[in-house]
């Protein structure tokens, strides 16, 4: 068994790192060209088979489902990668359907959405406005022709005479029998008279009382007529009425059949605008009195209504249009993914203190823009705004756009607003994020699958070899000639090379993050300005690096100052019992570095606890905590197996104030365990990173070239001793592509990098005793490191099999 | 030879039941074009007051259509605000056309009111009812009959205006007829053209009329009294306003003029003929 061979073999010395394993140069002869100005340019999908053909997998299926989910790194530049893609194959699609809203002249509310062939939806609006135009000249002309009036005048005075000759009949048979038709303010009255004028009430109470009797009756057998007549007025005057409205309908139809006609024979063959200029005709003979002159009696329409002016009802609504597009499906993208940045909005004006709102102010939203074509989405910013992921899913299952008022969803709308008809959708939606977004809502969103089942994945980074840099060569080629930068010479691609590599954190490896590599150009063609080349050299890059570190390095800088002035302790010299240099990784703002901490433990007899110290005041996560656990059953497995674990122990980072993550610390807190056990001292101009396992093997961490650099940093600011080094684990030697300097320094043999297999390997370096190879006997042996720790693991177990023995079940001394 | 005219104020007479924004506003209007002040007056006819005293007097509403009990206190608050309405309409079309103005109310019957107050520089604004009922049973009658019995010319309103702008047209039958003068002068004032319907050659006037902005109409004889065929020449002219002289038309021609105004919807000034002008 592998655990058996550990225990049982003895491991060999551990040697110092060559320089040759702590930094991977670039082979000049790899890149056959003196400038990049020789380079055929690639462009950004360098390694990238898997996500291309992802993504011609989901451009070229015609399935409903089948869009796009696009993560990697946010440098990776897939974004522009996939857009630019996406471009080129739109190009070879078909242009999408122009898209109109019109009025609804049944319901008003519910503004009608029509489709018609791509770029034709600004040449319906403009028909209808020149329809318009031409009838606000044409009908008031109509309607003022002599002919109108004749007929208009006729009707009135059919009516008039109508009127007349039944009150001029009643008016007669009045004035025959002396009684006069009298107009009172609000109405009429009738009273006895004498040659024109009434007679007054005095002499008329002085008449006899059959006259006064029968002139009674008189009046009131006139009354009577007077009454009906008079009922008879609203059905006369309603007939009136309707002969004009008749008549206006007649006049209109001749002007607006002939212009309506007109705009139907330009778009002949569209069912849906030709039934809508039906209603446009059906409406414009209803409500003619809008074009013709205000005032005219009884003819007056509603002109003020919800639809704002008169005229608009009539007028076209383009939502979209490929009018000025260039040609093929359109490629949209939304930076401001809100609700209705997505589908739209139905905007309200105010007028009179009220908000109102039309079929006009329906605007479109990304998804109508991107109808037909593609939407490119940042995964973030839709999950960010309120309502916009759930109105992303609706519509793509719906498969339609339907304008939400975002008022109404969360109920606080009162005013007046509009249910415009549907639209279909046809799109493919290209989502962008990180991984963890896709995880998370893959794990979280069970709808993730049904709308997004094509996963294209960016690499970050692709596997180094000569032709792997001679295509990075021609990337950045590309980069300089797309960012009309300075021509590089060999040298420097040489280290933009090996600082993607660095960037990658394997020296086998290179980054594909060419946000990273552009910054890096950039700078590097800065300075190479400043200093008056025309072409950037291997020193501009350097200087790039260097001056980037520099800009961020501040608080790097203050903690190393802490360390050298002895605020922070750190030994790089000497022997500590129970205390050695751990490593860790500080990242903030995207620069990292590495900062010596110190651990110590202290142990004692206990119940065979080992107390992890950050864990218990809430500054350690789990993940630490999980290392910590893993040192009980490294000791429990290895040492006194025949006895209870009897062991307390307490382990801290010291000087840390804030929270410890990552186990890559747990092979040097058991490093101090063993040496707090073993009463051994460890090497304090050591550092060591690396987490380890219950077999004692020492596994791989992250961040392993900024961990050595920051201690390195450290000694080289006390002054290098040439016994100084950090321990890393053997798994992480192909990660190193360390800084000239601490190369330079290894070299020299004035530091030094030792690759750790296993935590025998490692207590010898540290301790400079054997760790200890149990003998035939079973016992390691005296003097080795094992074989005290397990002397006095047995101590404690004795210490405390004595404790019990002299207590009492009870609680009292024996 | 035509005598120019030297109006001074259109008199407009409100009565209850002619109480219109539209007419009072056409009014000014006029009043405006002509240079005139304008006289309003509200015409209280005792016969409507006295009513109320009679036992059976009831009064049928328009609104409602209901018949309603009359009483004096009643009838007196609605003649009140009536002439308060009135008085309100013509200070405010005054004030829109920038033209001053005066107002009275009259307690007499709408004959005699007419004759104390109109003069023979006035004239004296009669305007149709758009109700038939009105016309033939409100002050209508009365107040045309007072108007062209008057010393004072008559301006008819049409219940309904045709059209705002047009040529100013003469009935004339003899050269010196004043309607002509009256027309130039109106024209020039409203920058219009003017149209003469004679009954004689232009030669026999010539010598009196414009060389430009004037079109000459020769009727044949006895065709000036004819509505159909007066109607049908002014056809050709759109005409904004007609001109005649009393008695022009021959005596009793009044219903003719009402008529032609009515059926061409085109205001009718009636001018006294030259030898009772000024």
């Amino acid at each position: 068994m592998q655990s058996d061979n550990l225990m049982n073999s003895k491991s060999p010395a551990v040697s110092a790192l060559s320089v040759d394993r702590l930094y991977r140069p670039v082979d000049p002869a790899g890149l056959p060209f003196q400038s990049t100005a020789e380079l055929a340019p690639v462009e950004g999908l360098v390694g990238q088979g898997r996500a291309l053909d992802a993504i011609r997998f989901g451009t070229g299926i015609d399935k409903p489902g089948f869009n796009l989910f696009v993560i990697g790194q946010p440098d990776a530049r897939m974004r522009e990668t996939v857009r630019s893609l996406l471009q080129h194959a739109a190009k070879e699609q078909r242009r999408p359907s122009d898209w109109v809203y019109v009025n609804n002249f049944k319901e008003p509310h519910k503004p009608v959405a029509i489709e018609m062939p791509a770029g034709r939806a600004p040449e319906f609006r403009a028909a209808m406005q020149e329809l318009i135009d031409d009838l606000k000249a044409a009908l008031p002309a109509v309607f003022n022709s002599e002919e109108y009036q004749t007929r208009r005048g006729a009707i009135d005075e059919a009516f008039q005479k109508r009127q007349g000759e039944a009150f001029s009949e009643l008016q007669a048979k009045a004035t025959a029998k002396s009684i006069a038709i009298l107009r009172t303010p609000l109405g009429f009255a009738l009273a006895p008279m004498r040659n024109g004028e009434v007679i007054p009430p005095a002499e008329f109470n002085a008449w006899p009382e059959e006259k006064r009797k029968e002139t009674q009756e008189t009046i009131a057998e006139l009354e009577r007529e007077l009454e009906q007549i008079m009922r008879r007025l609203p059905q006369w005057e309603k007939e009136r009425r309707d002969d004009i409205r008749t008549l206006n309908q007649e006049t209109a139809r001749v002007a607006v059949d002939q212009s309506v006609e007109e705009v139907k024979g330009k778009f002949s063959g569209l069912a849906t605008v030709a039934e809508h200029l039906e209603h446009v005709r059906t409406d414009l003979i209803e409500n003619v009195g809008i074009f013709i002159m205000k005032g005219e009696e009884g003819e007056r329409p509603n002109d003020e209504g919800p639809a704002g002016g008169p005229f608009d009802r009539y007028q076209v609504n383009v939502l979209v249009s490929q009018a000025d597009h260039e040609g093929g499906a359109p490629v949209v993208e939304e930076q401001h993914a809100t609700l209705q940045n997505l589908i739209g909005r139905v905007e309200h004006v105010a007028r009179q203190g009220v908000l109102i709102t039309n079929f006009r102010l329906i605007k479109p939203g990304a998804l109508h823009r991107a109808n037909g074509g593609y939407l490119l989405l940042d995964v973030r910013s839709v999950l960010t705004e309120a309502f916009a992921w759930p109105a992303l899913k609706r519509a793509l299952r719906r498969r339609e756009i339907v304008i939400e008022d975002v008022g109404r969803l969360i109920g606080l709308s009162t005013t007046v607003s509009l249910e415009p008809d549907p639209i279909p959708l046809d799109l493919k939606v290209v989502l962008f994020g990180d991984r963890l977004l896709y995880f998370l809502l893959a794990a979280y969103d069970p709808e993730l699958n049904e709308h997004f089942k094509v996963l294209a994945d960016f690499e970050d980074d692709i596997d180094r070899s000569p032709e792997s840099e001679r295509v990075l060569g021609q990337l950045v080629a590309a980069i300089v000639r797309r960012e009309n930068l300075k021509p590089m010479d060999r040298d420097a691609v040489a280290l933009v090379i090996e600082r993607a590599a660095r960037i990658a954190g394997h020296s086998g490896k290179l980054s594909l993050l060419t946000e990273q590599i552009r910054d890096l150009l950039a700078e590097a063609d800065f300075w190479a300005g400043q200093a008056g080349r025309a072409t950037v050299t291997g020193a501009d890059v350097r200087q790039a690096t260097d001056r980037k570190i520099e800009r961020a390095s501040r608080l790097r800088d203050r903690m190393q100052e802490m360390i050298l002035q002895k605020v922070a302790l750190i030994d790089t010299a000497g022997e500590r019992i129970g205390q050695l240099n751990g490593l860790s990784v500080i990242e903030l703002g995207g620069f990292a570095f590495g900062r010596p901490s110190r651990i110590t433990c202290q142990v004692r007899p206990g119940t065979g606890k080992v107390v992890d110290i950050e864990r218990e005041v809430e500054l350690g996560g789990p993940i630490h905590s999980k290392g910590v656990l893993i040192l009980s059953g490294f000791l429990a497995g290895r040492f006194a197996l025949d006895t209870p674990m009897s062991l307390y122990a307490s382990l801290v980072f010291e000087q840390s104030y804030s929270g410890v993550e990552g186990d890559s610390a747990s092979s040097a807190e058991l490093y101090t365990m063993l040496s707090a056990l073993a009463d051994a001292p460890l090497r304090q101009d050591l550092a060591v990173t690396g987490s380890v396992n219950q077999h004692g093997e020492v596994q791989a961490i992250g961040g392993v070239n900024e961990k050595i650099e920051g201690f390195f940093d450290i000694c080289e600011k006390r002054g290098l001793t040439g016994t100084q080094g950090v321990l890393i684990p053997e798994a992480n030697v192909q990660h190193l592509m360390l800084r000239n300097d601490v190369v330079e320094a290894c070299a020299a043999g004035r530091f030094a990098v030792y690759p750790i297999a296993t935590i025998d390997q490692g207590i010898a370096l540290l301790t400079g005793r054997e760790a200890g190879v149990r003998g035939a006997d079973g016992r390691y042996p005296g003097d080795s490191i094992y074989g005290r720790v397990e002397d006095r693991l047995r101590a404690f177990a004795a210490v405390r099999r004595s404790f019990a023995t002299s207590v009492t079940p009870e609680g009292n001394k024996s | 030879m035509a005598t120019s005219r030297e109006f001074r104020r259109a008199v407009l007479g409100l009565h209850q039941s002619v109480l219109d924004r539209a007419m009072v506003d056409l009014a000014a209007d006029f009043a405006q074009l002509l240079r005139l002040d304008m006289f309003g007056f509200f015409i209280e006819e005792p016969g409507v007051s006295g009513l109320a005293g009679l036992p059976f007097a009831r009064e049928f509403r328009m609104l409602g259509r209901e018949w309603r009990p009359l009483d004096v206190e009643r009838i007196a608050r609605e003649m009140e605000l009536s002439a308060l309405t009135a008085r309100r309409l013509v200070t405010q079309a005054a004030a829109a056309h920038r033209i001053s103005c005066s107002f009275e109310v009259v307690r007499a019957r709408t004959e005699q009111a007419i004759a104390s107050i109109s003069q023979a520089s006035d004239i004296v604004i009669i305007a149709e009812p758009k109700s038939a009922v009105d016309r033939i049973a409100g002050a209508f009658p009365g107040l045309a009959a007072a108007a062209f019995r008057s010393k004072a010319s008559v301006l008819l309103l049409p219940r309904r205006v045709a059209r705002a702008h047009g040529p100013i047209a003469a009935l004339a039958a003899a050269p010196g007829d004043p309607a002509i003068d009256a027309a130039l002068s109106i024209a020039a004032a409203a920058r219009e053209n003017a149209v003469i319907l004679a009954e004689f050659d232009r030669a026999s006037a010539d010598a009196t009329l414009p060389a430009a902005g004037l079109e000459f109409a020769r009727l044949p004889a006895g065709m000036l009294a004819n509505e159909r065929y007066i109607s049908s020449v002014l056809d050709r002219y759109r005409e904004r306003l007609l001109v005649v002289t009393r008695g022009a038309l021959g005596e009793g021609a009044e219903p003719l003029l009402l008529s032609l105004a009515s059926a061409r919807g085109v205001p009718v000034l009636i001018v006294e003929p030259a030898e009772t002008g000024h």
